[in-house]
């Protein structure tokens, strides 16, 4: 089950975050999950400027390719960000494990 | 249109703007330090800040333009949306926390934070004016738009009025009662959203029973000229002895041009509009379209008469209908996904205007319908500004292939637009403010999650009220901004006035946040630390304050000497100045140690300057500023960010590279 906002605000782990070693683990993750989606935007944009046709395709959902794959974005962005909500949580615990960079 | 003032309207707005206000004036009591005043103590619950990231964000270009731009243009408003969501991934993965990690109050502090530079400091500063400044602008006119049919007053009035009230707000509290504000607009903005597409999704898609029994007159008898959209063979509006052709002059003269007829009727001297060719969803016959123009006495006319709501006067008719759902009348209540599927087979008549000048200079807006199938609004390229990508790069000329310049600038353009959007949330100083309201990386971190998901969901939801709109027969033909108020008006009084208090409350709050992080780059980055004044504590407030009042009322009198422009359009070119100017700096400060100071400082001043110049020789700025013919104009596309960003990172990159020397001695000399 994942943790609730709730629950990571209050673990003792998201105390330690100011650290700069745990910082730049967090920075790494947050690095890898932006160059995805960075990926899907740049052909999303791409596909909009230089196949519009393709856009306006029907798939078998019902809604067209320019539709679905909008949603696509706005609804990856919300789970990416929850993912890495995740990911911090995950590297956190893990450096209080590794005793906290002392 | 002319829209009549309801007394439910004014009472619930009142209700709205006198609790907004009491919320300042209590909150404000609560903030008298520095760190009170522009960054609320950094003791804003995390949860609270996300919303109001969401408030601060979602601005009158995000309710009204969107909503707006997809009324009338489907898709091409819709990329907005997904921009302005996306630019928020590169805040949360790559700004959010090393910011909050640097800085204290403002964007020059986290910026400068490694190098007490008193260039980057000036740069920064005069950065976050500017863009402050320039994203004002359209909330401004906005305002003016909204407060028109809400209280029935002028639109220069409203944004006096905007002004003055956010004056207030801001003066008297500083982040704080902004945060809060923007917390319950935020949470408010998305719930009767939500409300108001439940209700669309209800209604489900009708044909338009006025406009379908008009079409089907129009089939059945099509000389039938005393009606609007009413169809007419060419010759027959030629040949009839009781009507004068007039003679085609100044615009009307061009290829454009051609393509109306304009008709006096001889006995009431009545002028009428035919638009013939593409409009042909009659077949080969000429339309009856409305048009608005000036009289000799400069009064506004309509469709011949003079515009108003007395006898002999009249108005321009909501246009936006669908007339052919697979055959049928009305597709009653509809899941979201059944709602796309039913628009995209659905054929409907969108709003399009062009504008004619006279040779004795009198303009006439011609309002037409166009006739489309609902799955080719639903795809790029429905614009007029993005039309073109939907054409070959090459046309062929007899036998030899053309390049064709139009498309590939249109494709660079869109390019442009969706980089600025994307590069330029995270360069936006009123949002950058907001992560010092927390009291750790942390709490930025959940705080932009919430954020994103609050916003993401409000895009979403921009779609279906755009297409609610574009398919309900309610849209101002000459106002895109209106289309969300007019389509909750279309479900009764008591939505219009909600929506359209929160609305104003929007504007209220992103403009108060906005004059608050130019009042902190005055007072904190100008006056402090690169004037090196000695203020204390309360002095800085005070100094903050009367920066607040100069902002605002400069953004009073460009909010009214821009009142014409698009207000979507604006934002995009906020969002491009503000990607140009700082995205370089903040990204290469975080990921490249031979950033220098000079680096920073020149990346800046290039981006900035720049973006504006491009923005200031675009052809919109010749059309709408200057008046001037649009095909003239010194820069090829209206975005700039696919230029002037890069240019900002290499002139960094350069600047530092040449600089480099200097950290060399110093290293050696320690």
């Amino acid at each position: 089950m994942k943790p609730s906002p709730d629950e990571l605000a209050g673990s003792p782990a998201a105390h330690a975050d100011e650290h700069l070693d745990l910082s730049a683990r967090n920075s790494r993750t947050g690095l890898w999950l932006f160059a995805i989606y960075l990926a899907a935007y740049v052909v999303f944009v791409g596909m909009a400027a230089y196949a519009p046709e393709t856009m306006g395709q029907p798939t078998p959902l019902g809604p067209n390719v320019a539709i679905l794959y909008g949603f696509g974005l706005i609804f990856g962005a919300v789970l990416l960000a929850m993912l890495y909500m995740l990911l911090c949580k995950l590297n956190a615990d893990r450096f209080a494990r590794e005793g906290g960079g002392k | 249109m002319i829209y009549s003032p309801s007394p439910l309207a004014i009472g619930v707005f009142a209700f709205f703007v006198l609790v907004v206000l009491g919320i300042s004036f209590y909150l404000g009591a609560k903030a008298k330090s520095a760190s009170g005043y522009y960054a609320a103590h950094g003791q804003i619950p995390w949860f609270v800040n996300g919303i109001a990231f969401a408030g601060d964000y979602l601005s009158a270009a995000s309710f009204l333009g969107i909503c707006g731009m997809i009324a009338f243009y489907g898709y091409d408003g819709f990329l907005y949306s997904i921009g302005f969501l996306a630019g928020w991934i590169v805040a949360l993965f790559v700004v959010a926390e090393p910011l909050k990690r640097m800085g204290k109050f403002t964007f020059a502090d986290a910026l400068d934070s490694k190098f007490h530079s008193k260039g980057i400091k000036l740069s920064a500063a005069i950065s976050t004016l500017v863009v402050s400044i320039f994203y004002l602008i359209p909330q401004m006119v906005g305002a003016g738009a909204l407060i028109k049919p809400l209280l029935g007053l002028e639109s220069y009035q409203g944004v006096i009025l905007v002004g003055v009230i956010v004056i207030v707000i801001v003066v008297t509290a500083g982040m704080v009662s902004t945060t809060w504000v923007q917390f319950i607009k935020g949470a408010l903005l998305v719930l009767f959203c939500t409300i108001l597409t439940g209700m669309i999704l209800m209604r489900g898609l009708n044909v338009d029973e006025a406009f379908g029994q008009h079409d089907k007159r129009m089939r059945e008898s099509p000389e039938d000229r005393t009606l609007l959209n009413g169809t007419c063979p060419r010759e027959n509006l030629l040949n009839d002895p009781g009507y004068e052709v007039l003679p085609p002059t100044g615009d009307w003269a061009t290829d454009r041009g051609k393509a109306y007829l304009r008709i006096r009727e001889r006995k009431t001297g009545v002028l009428s509009i035919w638009k013939g060719g593409d409009s042909g969803h009659f077949g080969g016959l000429f339309t009856r379209v409305q048009y608005k123009s000036r009289g000799n006495d400069g009064a506004a006319m309509v469709n011949g008469r003079r515009q108003g709501i007395g006898a002999d006067e009249t108005d321009l008719q909501p246009v936006g209908y669908v007339w052919d759902i697979s055959g049928q009348k009305s597709t009653g209540p509809l899941n979201p996904f059944m709602f796309i599927m039913e628009l995209q087979s659905a054929s409907l008549a969108v709003p399009r205007s062009e504008k004619f000048k006279d040779q004795d200079n009198v303009e006439t807006t011609v309002f037409f319908n166009r006739y489309v199938k609902g799955n080719e609004l639903l795809t790029p390229g429905a614009s007029p500004t993005f039309a073109a990508i939907r054409s070959d790069l090459y046309s062929t000329a007899g036998t030899t292939k053309v390049f064709n310049w139009k498309v590939f600038f249109s494709r660079l353009d869109i390019l442009s637009l969706m980089l600025a959007l994307f590069g330029g949330t995270a360069s936006l100083p009123h949002i950058l403010i907001r992560y010092y309201t927390v009291k750790d990386q942390a709490s930025a971190r959940k705080s932009t999650m919430v954020g994103i998901a609050a916003i993401g969901f409000f895009y979403v939801l921009t779609l279906f009220l755009g297409l609610g709109a574009m398919t309900s027969g309610v849209l101002d033909p000459t106002d895109s901004n209106m289309a969300a108020p007019l389509l909750a008006r279309s479900f009764g009084e008591l939505p219009f006035a909600v929506i359209s208090a929160i609305a104003f409350t929007t504007v209220l709050g992103t403009v108060s946040g906005l004059i608050l992080a130019a009042s902190g780059a005055v007072a904190h980055d100008l006056l402090t630390s690169f004037l090196k004044m000695e203020l204390t504590d309360h002095e800085k407030v005070r100094a903050g304050k009367i920066a607040a009042v100069v902002v605002g009322a400069i953004a009073i009198v460009l909010g009214i000497l821009f009142k014409n422009f698009n207000v979507s359009f604006l934002v995009g070119w906020a969002f491009n100045v503000a990607a140009s100017a700082n995205l370089p700096a903040l990204v290469m400060l975080l990921f490249w140690k031979g950033t220098t100071k000079q680096g920073i400082t020149a990346g800046i001043f290039a981006g900035l300057f720049s973006s504006l110049a491009w923005v200031l020789a675009s052809g919109e700025a010749y059309k709408n500023i200057y008046g001037l013919d649009p095909t003239t104009a010194l820069v090829p596309f209206s975005q700039p960010a696919i230029v002037t960003l890069p240019l900002g990172f290499v002139v960094l990159i350069v600047a530092s590279l040449l600089t480099q020397p200097k950290a060399l001695e110093q290293k050696e000399t320690k």
